[in-house]
């Protein structure tokens, strides 16, 4: 006898050995008696699946949200600093102005201001888009006659906070004096105006 | 699915019980006879086992997919690892035969006898060797599965598993040699 005559030997007595005459009678009987009703264990089964894919999406969103936060923290030349400006587009097409831009900048000068080794090259770049920004805001609500008062209660704000750089770091006046001007004329503009 | 059941899986996976029942019909025997020879011949248990196995395929079925593999792949892996859970339970089991548990049905006493001995034939064969090592005869052998289905009930690589069937061979092949 060969292996192979050996094993199919075997699995011939093998096959012969069927399961005890009342599990093949009455086995389904009593195991369908314990089985659960089909309709919760979907219910579960979906339910589950349910938890599972909220739990991703939390965890996705949240980790989006926490990369959106740290991008937005970003300076001129970090890694991160794209998608801000990414999103700084995104906001501009949603919102038709560049308000978000305005206030990006501004806190990038006072950021960049306070820094101890002032990156002179990024602030005065930014300082430049910070002016672009604020111009072409006011032309736009000059043009479009809307009312520029939550416009300039930032500007107000920003000026007071360019202020306060130049007083903690008198050496960075030359670099941020546009920005403070910008911010400064708009506020004088619109106080002319109003009398 | 080549064997046909296909049907009757997908009827089951929606709740149909009676397409389980039918599911449970075909698979019964082929079920039980795995699990009596993995406890060592132990007539109560391989049937406690064979139930659990059924209630515990029936529960996991929503989840069972098809594509990931066929039903009796599956329906093995809950029967293994049905068997483990009990064996942490308990002691390891004993390859004796038990004849007062297979004596206990109504069958005819002479035909009882013969399956007892042809029984205890198998049992002699496989209890040469390991656990493992016998899971994987009987799946290959005697249940005829596919190297994709065994490694899917043992949880191992295909490779592994061709590589293990041909050493077992090789092992059936001495231990032949030497009742010869």
């Amino acid at each position: 006898m060969n292996t192979e005559q050996y094993i199919n030997s075997l699995k011939a007595k093998y096959q012969k050995l069927e399961a005890p005459m009342h599990l093949r009678e009455s086995g389904w009987e009593e195991l369908s008696k314990r089985l659960e009703p089909a309709p919760f264990v979907t219910r579960r089964f979906w339910l589950m699946r349910f938890a599972f894919v909220t739990g991703i999406l939390l965890l996705v969103s949240g980790g989006f949200f926490g990369f959106y936060k740290i991008a937005s923290a970003s300076l001129p030349g970090d890694f991160l600093y794209p998608v801000k400006r990414f999103s700084e587009r995104v906001s501009e097409k949603a919102t038709g102005n560049n308000q978000t831009a305005i206030d990006n900048r501004a806190q990038e000068i006072v950021t960049l201001a306070q820094q101890k080794e002032v990156r002179s090259e990024e602030l005065k770049q930014t300082v430049q888009e910070y002016t672009q920004n604020v111009t072409q805001r006011r032309t736009e609500i000059h043009q479009s006659g809307q009312t520029s008062s939550e416009f300039q209660q930032k500007l107000d704000e920003q000026h007071k906070e360019f202020d306060q750089v130049i007083q903690q770091s008198p050496s960075v006046e030359s670099d941020i004096k546009d920005a403070q001007k910008v911010s400064e004329h708009s506020d004088s503009s619109e106080h002319q105006g109003r009398d | 699915m080549p064997d046909g059941y296909e049907h009757l899986v997908r009827k089951a996976k929606k709740g149909d019980k009676d397409a389980f029942g039918d599911l449970y019909k075909l698979f019964l025997n082929r079920i039980y006879r795995f699990v009596y020879y993995l406890v060592g011949g132990d007539e109560f248990l391989a049937e406690d086992i064979t139930q659990s196995t059924f209630l515990k395929a029936w529960n996991w079925l929503p989840k069972f997919s098809l594509s990931r593999g066929t039903f009796q792949s599956f329906l093995f892996t809950v029967a293994r690892n049905t068997v483990i859970d009990n064996q942490r339970k308990k002691k390891e089991f004993s390859l004796e035969i038990q004849d007062s548990d297979v004596l206990r049905s109504n069958e005819d006493l002479e035909e009882i006898v013969s399956k007892v001995e042809e029984a205890q034939e198998v049992q002699k064969a496989l209890s040469q060797l390991s656990t493992f090592d016998r899971q994987i005869v009987i799946l290959r052998y005697f249940e005829e599965l596919s190297f994709r289905e065994i490694s899917q009930v043992v949880n191992k690589r295909e490779g592994a598993i061709r590589v293990r069937v041909h050493r077992i061979l090789g092992q059936l092949r001495i231990n032949l040699d030497g009742k010869i």
